[in-house]
């Protein structure tokens, strides 16, 4: 019984593997959280062995599923206390490789942003979703995902502007304030 | 009156008169006695002088600007009329061809939405909040082996826009991203 349906998940695993490693990685910052993360959403698949409209429909509860671990690893004391999390370590780095967009430092500091402005960026900019797919993805309007979209944006440039400190530490805070889990 | 009183009065009107004893005012000025200064130029002269210098400029760009544009019509440095009566008709219906199809460089067209698999280049923008996909479209209309570039851009405000562009006829230094892409894709040789 457990073999059959290891083996119903074999297909979805070979499709999202690498997409949700990505999306994992971006959130997790680390190579083997990203893994952790990729293995627990299969876990979840299995348990709660859902029904899919379409491969759209499929390939977005993983995305969800996955930012959602994320949000719930991040969030827990043991995580808050011990990680000092904002940018990605640069031993860490070499573990991510887009397939069709070349990496640039912007990248770096589109991961460093806050969780509600980092998976919509992260989405449109390098996953290629339209901002009617991410709305439906993290369940939220597309005027949200286009403010998100744009004050992500300005928190980037600022970054590069005057780094990581100063200015951008307070506008950062008040995000991070702002916004908590993506689905709110 | 006397005779000779008489004769005095003519003469003096004489020298009054001027040379050929034209009717004159008595009160009309000598020669001598008009000063340099009426040489200097009178306004309407000054007007008129300007504006015969701004003619003369504007004719000189005016010839500045068929030459360039015979200039744009040769092909392979033969101005075009010389290649037509060099060619002939068969031959020059080529060159018109040629020149028809080097004349639009981009056209309007509905966006395709293409993942960024098939994408002959991608151009992520995150600052200007923007990203551009381009692909090589269909087959090359001539022997250079550039055909039409289709560009897609996609900005963070939920517009898209998608262009064909003449890959031959796209410039480097266009003010234009979309266009600058698809010089880009035109000149990068096979899928990147």
């Amino acid at each position: 019984m457990r073999r059959n349906k290891e083996k119903e998940a074999e297909a979805p695993f070979e499709k999202y593997k690498d997409i949700l490693y990505r999306i994992a990685f971006s959130n997790m910052k680390s190579k083997a959280d990203a893994e952790d993360v990729v293995q627990e959403a299969f876990c979840r698949y299995l348990k709660a062995e859902p029904a899919f409209e379409n491969e759209n429909h499929e390939k977005a509860w993983f995305i969800r599923v996955v930012i959602n671990i994320c949000y719930d690893i991040q969030k827990s004391a043991w995580f808050s206390r011990t990680v000092a999390f904002d940018e990605v370590p640069e031993s860490e780095m070499e573990h991510f490789k887009l397939p069709f967009v070349e990496e640039d430092e912007t990248l770096w500091h589109v991961m460093a942003l806050p969780t509600a402005y980092r998976n919509p960026l992260y989405l449109f900019y390098y996953e290629d979703y339209s901002i009617k797919e991410i709305a439906q993805i993290m369940e939220l309007g597309e005027g949200t995902v286009k403010t998100r979209l744009r004050r992500g944006r300005e928190m980037v440039k600022e970054r590069i502007l005057y780094g990581t400190g100063g200015k951008d530490r307070s506008l950062m805070d008040k995000a991070s304030k702002e916004g908590g889990k993506d689905a709110d | 009156m006397r005779i000779n009183e008489w004769n005095q009065r003519k003469q003096s009107g004489a020298e009054i008169n001027g040379p050929g004893n034209m009717q004159g005012k008595g009160n009309a000025k000598k020669l001598g006695d008009i000063s340099t200064k009426s040489c200097k130029a009178k306004p309407e002269e000054d007007s008129f002088r300007s504006s015969l210098q701004k003619s003369m400029v504007q004719e000189e760009a005016m010839k500045a600007h068929y030459r360039k544009a015979e200039e744009g019509s040769r092909i392979g440095g033969q101005p075009l009329r010389q290649l037509e009566r060099e060619a002939g008709p068969a031959r020059m219906e080529n060159i018109n061809a040629c020149m028809e199809r080097n004349a639009p460089a981009a056209k309007e067209v509905p966006v395709r939405r293409i993942p960024y698999g098939e994408c002959d280049m991608v151009e992520v923008n995150v600052l200007d909040g923007y990203v551009l996909k381009a692909k090589r479209d269909g087959k090359p209309a001539d022997s250079s082996g550039i055909g039409w570039i289709y560009v897609e851009k996609k900005s963070d405000d939920g517009e898209w826009k998608a262009y064909l562009y003449d890959g031959a006829s796209s410039r480097k230094e266009s003010g234009d991203e979309m266009e600058r892409m698809a010089y880009a894709v035109a000149n990068a040789g096979p899928k990147l």
